[in-house]
């Protein structure tokens, strides 16, 4: 973004990284833009004449993360350093930054090397502690939701593309964890030398950074396009839901904005933040279930998609009069199908949902899923029936609950019928995999 | 594990506790530091912030005085006692030396 005399550029780093990110403002001084202020990743620069600037981006590990910006602690410690010729540009939580244009020699703010790793080491410990908060997080939320929700999720395609981006969240939070220990491993090879401290350079850092927006925007363009895209009747909340997850967004990034502001104590600065977070979290988790459970369409309103039912009340049968209540409904992905499918009256009911895909791993994923998910409730037993082999049957406490697990499909059966399970089966095989 | 750590101490930190034999404020450290050493030992002011609030913690140094954020420090006995010792080790150090590294 720039006008005339402005620019802003997103340039991201990690606080053992601040050399590199002392080196970027030195260029773009060269290039004739002065740092404003640096906020996050959103760094503000302003035209000047071209200039030799020596930047020091400094790690201050005193201040806590909960304080507004400009606390007593970054004051003080701003006075030693302009004492000793370092001017103060502006700050970032934690980070300090001062600039100076003397030419004679001025002491860097650290002059002892083991202290200022001491100091990177504590200050990144918090950011390292919630980024393997955040990967546990991820990983419970992927679990839970494919062991309760896996043919939901996965059979459409906004659902897909949810799992495969908390998979790479998860992959990339893991990477910088590993990048943040390498350099510790270096760090302390390095002083036990009483060499210098390793040092990113700007170039292995702008890198780094072109890879984060190529995939964010990768991210962004595919999330439109699946939510653009998405075919299912129920698709009509998902612009909604997006919006809500803007909104959410926008209120957790603005929280600092608000809490520098006021002149809170870091405590209630800390609470602030949870309970601002926590409320947004239950919001979101509401509406979202609100929004997910509003899919099905009644059968009678859609005469079109019934004919993808295969197999149907009627076809034990029982008559048009007896079918008080149906509704389907149907999912597609370029990962799998689902199919549910509910007909029937207070005393006689075919309820099923198939969850269908040609990849060998999904279905396993999807039968373990389903065989497990009512454990608390009921065991399902392998049984030993007419149909052939390659079709698996699992049999509820009481043959109303049955799984169908053939190479491409399973199909988690709740049928209230007066036929045998012998009888139901051969129908169902005939019609669900007997093409 | 403190009492080690300052059992030997820096030539940063045993210029700071000499330059605080006189009540300074903390700012002013870094300049009577290098005037002390003849300009051979520089601290900086982040070193010398962590140094200060870890002297203070060990009560080595006391705070005197607080003007707005000016604050002034000067040694504590504790902290004296800490410099002589290692002025002494430093002139037995040297006198060993004297003896020893002339003879070749």
């Amino acid at each position: 973004m720039r006008s005339k005399d402005t620019k802003t550029t997103l340039f991201m780093y990690s606080a053992y990284e601040c050399s590199a990110v002392e080196e970027y403002l030195e260029k773009m001084a060269n290039k004739g833009w002065l740092l404003q202020s640096a906020r996050r990743s959103r760094f503000k620069f302003k035209k000047i004449e071209k200039t030799k600037i020596k930047y020091s981006v400094d790690v201050l590990d005193r201040v806590s993360v909960w304080e507004h910006e400009n606390s007593d602690i970054a004051l003080e410690y701003r006075e030693y350093c302009e004492a000793a010729g370092w001017k103060y540009v502006c700050e970032d939580s934690k980070i300090q930054i001062f600039y100076t244009q003397e030419d004679k020699e001025i002491s860097s703010i650290h002059t002892d090397k083991e202290e200022k790793y001491k100091v990177i080491f504590k200050a990144s410990k918090s950011s390292v502690y919630s980024k393997m908060i955040l990967i546990v997080l991820y990983i419970v939320m992927m679990y839970m939701t494919l062991i309760s929700n896996a043919e939901n999720t996965l059979a459409t395609n906004l659902g897909a593309f949810m799992m495969v981006l908390i998979i790479s969240v998860i992959f990339i939070n893991i990477i910088e964890i590993i990048s943040f220990y390498m350099w510790v491993i270096k760090a302390r090879g390095q002083l036990k030398k009483n060499d210098l401290m390793p040092h990113t350079s700007l170039k292995q850092l702008e890198r780094k950074n072109i890879l984060i927006k190529i995939y964010n925007l990768t991210i962004l363009i595919i999330l439109i396009i699946s939510v653009v895209f998405d075919i299912r009747e129920g698709s009509k909340f998902n612009i909604p839901m997006l919006l809500v997850g803007l909104v959410f967004i926008i209120i957790i990034n603005n929280i600092k904005r608000f809490t520098d502001k006021k002149d809170y104590s870091k405590d209630s600065n800390m609470g602030i933040y949870i309970g601002v977070t926590i409320v947004l979290v239950i919001i979101v988790a509401g509406l979202s279930t609100i929004f997910v459970t509003n899919t099905s369409i009644n059968m009678n309103q859609s005469a079109m998609l019934s004919d993808r039912i295969k197999l149907t009340f009627g076809d034990f049968g029982y008559k048009k009069s007896e079918e008080k209540e149906s509704y389907i409904e149907l999912d597609k992905s370029l990962l799998a199908n689902r199919t549910k499918y509910f007909c029937g009256n207070a005393y006689n009911s075919l309820e099923y949902t198939i969850f269908e895909s040609k990849y060998p791993w999904l279905i396993k994923l999807q039968e373990n899923s389903v065989v497990n998910r009512y454990k608390k409730y009921m065991s399902f037993k392998q049984e030993r029936t007419k149909l052939p082999s390659n079709i698996k049957v699992y049999v509820g406490p009481s043959s109303d609950f049955i799984i169908l697990v053939s190479e491409d499909k399973v199909i988690f059966i709740v049928k209230k019928l007066s036929v045998s399970l012998d009888e139901f089966l051969d129908i169902a095989y005939k019609k669900f995999f007997a093409q | 594990m403190a009492r080690e750590q300052f059992q030997n101490l820096t030539e940063p930190m045993y210029y700071i506790l000499m330059s605080l034999l006189k009540e300074m404020c903390g700012v002013d450290i870094m300049e009577a530091v290098e005037k002390i050493s003849k300009g051979r030992v520089k601290v900086g002011p982040g070193t010398l912030y962590a140094l200060l609030s870890k002297f203070e913690k060990e009560e080595m140094i006391v705070e005197t005085e607080v003007q707005g954020r000016k604050r002034s420090y000067t040694i504590t006995d504790k902290g004296k006692e800490i410099l002589l010792e290692e002025h002494k080790r430093l002139i037995t150090m040297v006198d060993d030396g004297a003896m020893y590294i002339r003879k070749y």
